[in-house]
């Protein structure tokens, strides 16, 4: 299996108004496509962060980060994220004036693909994350939280990447929702070949990881492999 | 941008809400800045009206008393003559910082001989004799002394009203002490002209048995002495000055130096009544009558700057001398430059109410009658009509009074002077700009002379001034005040319309949009927004006022029955409305365009600068912002 | 809760600092607009004042303004008019010193008297030309007393000091039917008058004739009536009271009976038309009252302006807030006190606001009842706008208020 993504002693510090807060120290660790990745750790304790990094949202302040075997810093991260990595979050960020089908469809836009192949794509990753056809026209206040994650996975796979980043994915869910999402993150890294990294504190997200990695300060160790 | 529009399509009431703000910003802006351009226009105009004019008179350095016999009174009379040591010219008057809008001028009039010309004195009394001045031979009624008032028979005119031969007149030798007999078997030849009411014991006799009083008037003998005198005001050499003036006609007097002399001086006897005045000038309103208001243009247009300063030939032509003689606007009217005056202005010679107080000694010091020295045809470009006024009679006009361009004579150096003198109020003036009084003095305090005494007019503009220095500092602060409303309007739209919309940003960008395309996504619909806001207001606020305008314009206040002159109320801002109007609309709409996306795009960048994460982590306190 | 409000003014700067910005610029457009109306009314009461509007009576043809017989109640009627303001009038007789014989008239009638009611009425004569006290020279013109002012060279040539008391027989002047033909009559009787000041020698205001003894207006008047005889003035002139209701003043001259002036009218005496100086007021006072008009047609938009984008602002800024609002809901605070305390913290933004403004007016050019009128018309429009926006989140449920939060 390839890395795709290699970090070696990766630091971040965070800057704001009042103070400095140094969220990751010497974070190193790899990941490969096909997998299953699990961040476990407290609230606060660096494992979003990291996650951002990896999205390349930002670069390090220490170490270095390798996608692909190129340093992130010398990438173009927006080329990065439209084509290669996708994120998911705990909040969904849908956008709330777009339908259901017109958030997958966004993306390849972005990529210029024509409407009518942006749609029947769309229809396809809706229908690969369970999505029924009927919700396709509705805005994301009108679903619920499990079924707006899971149109989040599918505007994740519409981008094309391999690597799929997703932040605490079933904070919002309840238990049965929680394990559809699960049971997707993992059928994409063991059928579609994704890696698949996972932000979470949840113990039944991380027991269904293949790796897991835990995140205590800042400081990444291997919690099973 | 589609799916930008898509959004803002998807939140209807916030999506017209913005547009009714920027439609009321646009609205504000446009009508701020045609009531600001209006506004203006009409004060310009309204200050406009107002001139500040001085006028000059250089003060005497002294008195000098001669003593004149007066046959009434058997006594001398005092008369005080100004002296001055030198006349001051305009050029005088310049000094640094000195800021004329026109002037300093001194002017002159001249005559203009035009026999093929009805002239007012003429058109009031046609039949009128022509009695103030003739030239004639006379024989007295009796032997006599001309001490007093004695009868005289007329018994030929050499130079003047021919009806007057004949005539039994008055006549006395008035100014001198020692008059010499006059046998009435003789024949005299002298210049006579009409002086002072008769008196004396024939008089007396006369009015014994009459109720009235009979406001008869003498003649007396005038000089023969050439009337012209030189630019300094001395007078030239002549034998005939202070000379005799009564002649006994006798076998060959004709041929006689005398004689000769009468003959030519009668050549131009009776020559005013065909006669008018020609005023030089750099601009109309320096001429008084037209800067108070008692000569006004009713027909075509005042003499342009350009043709004051290139001396086209084209004058102002008073109403009644037009229709005495069938002439229209647009028509040439020949002039011939007969004589300079440069002592006192055309309304002290040539009365309005047809008096003209005439020269004498109409030749120069050969004795040869003056020529007319320049003859010129001047298109009338405007009618001017004049009212009596009771005030300020030393500035009327005169009758049938031209007015030209001084550039325009050529002779401008005083040829056949005969009268001059300093600047007085009535041949002198200048235009400094209004508001520019206390300024002007203080540099004449230092720079200008005591001798010449300056009188300034300005229509009250001095206590105006600073209620119209309110008015545009007002007016200014109003427009100001829009401007700043419209930015903060923007201000508010683009901080609601993008700053609000940070996660938006945050998850395009998490998405792979570049800056730039998230810049466009969100701006696109922003200017579109703006854009068509601003458009329809402006349109909005341009048809108002412009509507507005159009009512505004045909409106009269003021009733102008009595009214001296024309009150040019014609709102003369009208023609330019329809442009005016047009202006404010596009200025605001380019103005909230330019200002709408350049706010929204430092807002943007502000956005754009920060990281993704930072913006998404955030997003807790979105509305805190 | 008032805690509450404070604490999310000073978390929301921008928007506040916006929001109260606005307002301040609201305060100061309203009150610059009706200042600017105001500077231009001003500007017209100033031109009314400094600009003084001059009538003259003339004859019909307009062509003379002295040496007119201007009949009395044409005076009397100036005099009494409310419109009027400075009138000046005068006429002249002739006179002879002392009790002389008709038939004698010619040797003896030879001092010009002018009857005037000021010095200005004279000629170019100015109270400083007048050796009296000036206190006494108003006095002087405004009396009837049988008192006179001597020209100095007249004085001088006959031998009379201030305090003599003169014989005089007056004589009048009559038109005849004939212009340029005027006959004098004698009065009948003789006056004394007493000489109380000198004047300088200067040219009288009709043209030719010198001033040798001056009497006060209603004098002259008193002379004529005892004589049986009708008294016309050679010379009127006044001013406009008040330029402003230059209609009122010529419907008033109109009433008296004065006509305009025509030139195609025969040469005539008689002073029966007017000529009034007011080409330039009308002009200027046009063009401002054009300025004026033009501001106050806005008036209207103006006020809807303002009133709009208060109550949009307001509306918008609400609005932005639904999200704050669904939480304090949850929070378990009442959809009216959630309201009222955002509503507070506009209105207290938007006081602020007028208070600046109202204080940056207060400093250049207060006027306190524009002032009132203007906040209260934006107070108005920011409650109105603010009311509409919370009260609709306030109908709405939580939980909706919290699905639609974008």
């Amino acid at each position: 299996m390839s890395k795709v993504i290699e970090a070696e002693k990766v630091g971040y510090v965070y800057q704001s108004k009042y103070q400095k807060t140094k969220a990751l120290n010497e974070v190193s660790c790899s990941f490969e496509q096909g997998r299953v990745y699990a961040i476990t750790g407290k609230s606060g304790s660096g494992k979003s962060t990291f996650l951002s990094l990896l999205a390349g949202l930002d670069v390090p302040t220490e170490g270095n980060l390798y996608i692909d075997g190129k340093d992130i810093r010398e990438i173009d991260r927006d080329s990065y994220r439209m084509n290669q990595a996708s994120v998911i979050y705990q909040a969904f960020h849908l956008f709330p004036l777009l339908t259901v089908l017109e958030n997958v469809m966004f993306p390849m836009q972005l990529q210029h693909v024509s409407k009518k192949e942006a749609k029947e794509r769309a229809q396809e990753f809706l229908g690969k994350v369970g999505l029924p056809e009927g919700l396709y026209g509705k805005m994301p206040n009108m679903i619920s939280g499990g079924e707006q994650q899971r149109v989040a996975i599918a505007r994740a796979m519409a981008s094309g990447g391999q690597i799929l980043l997703a932040d605490e994915p079933t904070g919002n869910l309840d238990s049965q929702n929680e394990m559809v999402i699960v049971d997707l993150l993992c059928k994409l890294a063991h059928e579609e070949n994704y890696a698949v990294i996972v932000v979470t504190h949840n113990e039944k997200v991380a027991e269904a990881a293949d790796v897991v990695y835990g995140m205590m300060d800042g400081v990444l160790e291997v919690v099973r492999e | 941008m589609i799916n930008s529009l898509k959004q803002m399509a998807r939140t209807p009431v916030r999506t017209i809400l913005f547009l009714i703000l920027m439609f009321f910003a646009a609205l504000l802006l446009t009508l701020g800045t045609c009531i600001w351009l209006k506004g203006n226009s009409t004060m310009a105009q309204y200050e406009d009206r107002f001139m500040t004019i001085g006028t000059v008179r250089q003060i005497p350095d002294s008195f000098q008393q001669t003593l004149q016999w007066n046959a009434e009174t058997k006594d001398y009379d005092v008369r005080k003559n100004a002296q001055y040591r030198s006349y001051y010219t305009p050029e005088d008057m310049l000094f640094p910082g000195a800021e004329y809008i026109a002037g300093p001028e001194q002017r002159a009039f001249y005559t203009s001989y035009g026999p093929e010309y009805l002239m007012y004195n003429v058109s009031v009394n046609p039949s009128a004799l022509s009695m103030g001045s003739l030239i004639a031979e006379f024989s007295p009624m009796e032997d006599c002394t001309p001490d007093e008032t004695v009868k005289i028979k007329i018994t030929k005119v050499i130079g003047g009203d021919q009806r007057l031969e004949g005539a039994v007149d008055n006549f006395c030798d008035h100014m001198n002490p020692n008059p010499k007999m006059l046998y009435q078997d003789k024949t005299y030849a002298a210049i006579l002209h009409t002086y002072l009411y008769i008196h004396g014991s024939m008089y007396e006799e006369l009015m014994k048995s009459k109720n009235e009083v009979y406001i008869g008037l003498e003649y007396i003998p005038g000089s023969l002495e050439t009337g012209l005198c030189l630019p300094d005001g001395s007078l030239p050499e002549d034998t005939f000055r202070d000379g005799q003036e009564i002649f006994e006609v006798t076998d060959g007097f004709y041929e006689t130096d005398a004689g000769r002399r009468l003959l030519n001086l009668a050549q131009s006897e009776g020559i005013w009544r065909q006669c008018q005045p020609v005023t030089g000038t750099n601009k109309t309103c320096l001429l008084m009558p037209f800067y108070n208001g008692q000569a006004y243009i009713c027909e075509g247009r005042d003499i342009s700057e350009e043709e004051y300063a290139s001396g086209s030939k084209v004058c102002l032509a008073p109403k009644t001398f037009m229709e005495n003689n069938g002439l229209s606007l647009g028509d040439q009217v020949k002039v011939q430059l007969l004589y300079t005056d440069t002592r006192v202005n055309a309304g002290r010679r040539f009365w309005l109410d047809g008096s003209i107080g005439f020269y004498s000694g109409l030749v120069d010091t050969a004795g040869e009658p003056l020529q007319v020295f320049e003859t010129s045809d001047y298109e009338v470009v405007g009618i001017y009509d004049v009212t009596v006024s009771g005030e300020d009679s030393i500035f009327d006009p005169g009758a049938d009074e031209l007015i030209v361009p001084m550039q325009s004579v050529e002779a401008r150096d005083g040829k056949n002077l005969l009268a001059c003198g300093p600047m007085t109020d009535a041949t002198s003036s200048f235009q400094i700009p209004n508001g520019g009084i206390d300024e002007f003095l203080k540099g004449w305090a230092e720079y200008g002379t005591d001798q010449l005494e300056l009188t300034f007019y300005d229509m009250g503009y001095s206590q105006l001034k600073a209620g119209i220095d309110n008015m545009k500092k007002i007016s200014l602060c109003l427009l100001v005040a829009g401007l700043v409303l419209t930015l903060l309007l923007l201000f508010f739209f683009s901080h609601l319309f993008i700053t609000k919309q940070a996660q938006r940003t945050a998850i395009e960008r998490s998405l792979g949009m570049r800056a730039a395309q998230c810049r466009w996504s969100m701006l696109s619909g922003f200017a579109l927004l703006i854009f068509v806001g601003a458009l329809i207001g402006s349109v909005a606020g341009t048809r108002f006022s412009g509507r507005v305008s159009v009512v505004n314009a045909g409106q009269s206040y003021y009733e102008t029955t009595y009214t001296e002159g024309l009150t040019n109320t014609e709102n003369e801002i009208a023609v330019e409305e329809a442009a005016d109007t047009q202006i404010p609309a596009v200025f605001s709409t380019v103005l909230i365009m330019a200002a709408g996306v350049g706010i929204a795009w430092g807002k943007m960048n502000r956005s754009l600068k920060r990281e993704p994460m930072q913006l998404l982590s955030e997003r807790q306190e979105e509305f805190q912002v | 809760m008032f805690h509450y409000v404070l604490y999310s003014i000073k978390k929301r700067k921008i928007a506040n600092l916006v929001t109260a910005g606005i307002s301040v610029m609201l305060v100061l457009l309203l009150n610059l607009y009706f200042g600017s109306i105001r500077s231009y009314q001003d500007q017209l009461t100033d031109l009314a004042e400094n600009v003084p509007i001059y009538c003259q009576v003339s004859n019909l043809s307009g062509t003379l303004v002295n040496g007119l017989f201007t009949p009395k109640r044409i005076v009397d009627a100036l005099e009494q008019s409310d419109q009027v303001k400075d009138l000046s009038y005068m006429m002249v007789m002739m006179a002879g010193e002392g009790d002389f014989k008709e038939a004698e008239y010619s040797k003896y009638l030879n001092l010009y008297v002018v009857g005037a009611n000021n010095a200005r009425a004279v000629g170019e004569v100015t109270n400083d030309m007048i050796s009296m006290e000036p206190e006494r020279v108003d006095d002087f013109f405004a009396s009837d007393r049988m008192e006179c002012i001597v020209n100095e060279k007249v004085l001088t040539k006959r031998g009379w000091e201030i305090g003599d008391r003169i014989v005089l027989k007056c004589y009048y002047y009559d038109a005849s039917s004939e212009f340029h033909k005027m006959e004098i009559h004698p009065m009948g009787g003789v006056v004394e008058v007493e000489i109380v000041g000198t004047m300088e020698d200067v040219m009288g205001k009709t043209n030719a004739i010198d001033t040798d003894v001056v009497i006060p207006a209603r004098t002259a008047q008193y002379i004529f009536e005892q004589s049986g005889h009708p008294f016309f003035a050679d010379t009127v002139f006044f001013y406009v009271k008040d330029p402003l209701r230059l209609g009122e003043f010529k419907e008033a001259m109109q009433e008296i009976g004065l006509l305009e002036t025509s030139s195609e009218a025969m040469e005539s005496y008689p002073g029966c038309a007017l000529i009034v100086r007011d080409a330039n007021f009308i002009a200027s006072a046009t063009d401002l009252r054009h300025a004026i008009e033009l501001m106050q047609s806005f008036f209207p938009v103006v006020c809807i302006l303002v009133l709009m984008i208060g109550y949009v602002v307001s509306y918008l800024s609400g609005n932005s807030r639904r999200d704050e609002f669904a939480l304090l809901r949850l929070q378990g605070v009442g959809k009216y006190k959630a309201s009222w305390l955002f509503l507070a913290e506009q209105m207290l933004l938007v006081l602020l606001g007028n208070l600046l403004g109202d204080l940056v007016i207060a400093l250049t050019a207060p006027a306190f009842t524009t002032m009132a009128v203007v906040n209260g018309v934006i107070l108005l429009a920011y409650l109105i706008g603010a009311a509409m926006a919370y009260g609709r989140m306030s109908r709405g449920s939580v939980v909706y208020l919290l699905s639609t939060q974008h």
